[in-house]
């Protein structure tokens, strides 16, 4: 069935304060993303903006992805190394009814021949709901192949002030002694 | 990175020969399985039916109960609850030629299905390569059981494939998934002329 998508392009570049991309559709990102120069296919995240992804689901592509071939076999959507720093929260497809997930290796998803070459990622994954538009279940034939995962997680959000734009946040008010002061007391 | 190993006919309809389907009639359905090797997957085992003019080969829900109306050109896997359904019919046309399809007479061809048959939605749908268009029916059975269809029609060369889920208007959304793997894993290849 048809539904909207969102497609990230020329993201290696963000704003100095960083970018968070959100939509209820699945999202799209091709090619390198808040990494360049010689911050591509390593895990330093020194030079990265605070960046996070979040949608339906998230597809990663390659910088010569072509919409025109997403119909043909896989063997006509050739990936190459790509690097991506930014959270990603997301939906899935759980595992369940005979079906599998396809498991944390491809909470992002991919659609390309990535047969050896390397998806440099860093960040931090979050599933946070069931997929509602990209409900496919995992692991049909001539869908992807995948890369080599240069995966880490990225240090900068162990940095409060360093999280992506739009972060949730959970608070919690802790309950502690207390005494009545009385009048004229001195402490 | 497809890996094709081993066809095995399992049942054939329409012919004798069980493991040279391409002797059988021109309008003979024969079924059987193939393994392919998904990556990260391992072995999968896909089902494979070939009439005289295509070859299909998709992913049926995992557990569901098939049968086989051979002249009908029509397969059907059945819930293991026996609530929901899922229907392949496939219609070989003459020629090489894309059939086209006709909007106004597919929609015709859905509310017949029943008196009280409703389209709600109607979009268009993708499947092998090919686009074509789905609708979503709503009718009501024995006049209190609420019963939602999703019907596919997708013109492929030679011929024109329906598919349908008919499943409770409670299960309707869930069992989506079904019919999402059962697209996106079809493929049909041409066969050729003998």
């Amino acid at each position: 069935m048809t539904t909207s998508g969102i497609k990230v392009v020329e993201g290696a570049q963000l704003p100095s304060l960083g970018l968070t991309v959100a939509t209820p559709n699945p999202l799209y990102v091709q090619g390198n993303f808040n990494a360049q120069g010689s911050d591509v296919g390593n895990n330093e995240t020194v030079n990265a903006r605070p960046a996070s992804r979040v949608g339906d689901s998230i597809n990663i592509l390659f910088t010569a992805w072509s919409d025109a071939n997403s119909t043909l076999g896989v063997g006509s959507r050739k990936a190459g190394d790509t690097t991506v720093n930014a959270a990603i929260l997301s939906g899935i497809v759980p595992s369940g009814k005979g079906y599998y997930s396809g498991g944390v290796e491809n909470f992002p998803r991919f659609l390309e021949d990535w047969g050896g070459k390397t998806l440099t990622y860093n960040g931090s994954m979050v599933a946070m709901f069931n997929s509602l538009i990209a409900t496919a279940p995992w692991g049909s034939a001539d869908v992807y192949s995948p890369p080599a995962r240069n995966w880490a997680f990225d240090q900068n959000y162990i940095d409060a002030t360093k999280l992506p734009p739009g972060t949730p946040e959970v608070r919690a008010v802790i309950k502690s002694t207390w005494e009545t002061v009385a009048a004229g007391s001195v402490y | 990175m497809r890996h094709h190993s081993g066809l095995a006919l399992i049942l054939v309809f329409g012919c004798a020969a069980i493991i040279a389907p391409s002797e059988c009639s021109a309008d003979s359905l024969s079924i059987g399985t193939r393994n392919e090797i998904i990556p990260e997957n391992g072995t999968v085992i896909y089902t494979v039916a070939k009439t005289g003019v295509n070859e299909f080969t998709f992913l049926p829900p995992p557990g569901w109960k098939l049968a086989v109306d051979a002249k009908a050109n029509t397969l059907t896997w059945t819930s293991p609850d026996y609530r929901s359904m899922v229907r392949l019919k496939i219609s070989d046309t003459d020629g090489d030629a894309l059939p086209r399809i006709n909007a106004d007479e597919l929609r015709q061809t859905v509310t017949q299905e029943s008196e009280s048959s409703k389209i709600i939605a109607e979009t268009p749908c993708y499947t092998s390569g090919s686009s074509g268009i789905a609708f979503d029916s709503e009718r009501t059975v024995d006049g209190k059981f609420q019963v939602n269809s999703r019907i596919a029609f997708i013109p492929v060369t030679g011929g024109i494939i329906q598919i349908t889920l008919t499943t409770p208007n409670e299960e309707f959304k869930s069992r989506q998934m079904d019919l999402s793997r059962f697209l996106n894993s079809f493929r049909v290849v041409k066969l050729k002329a003998v």
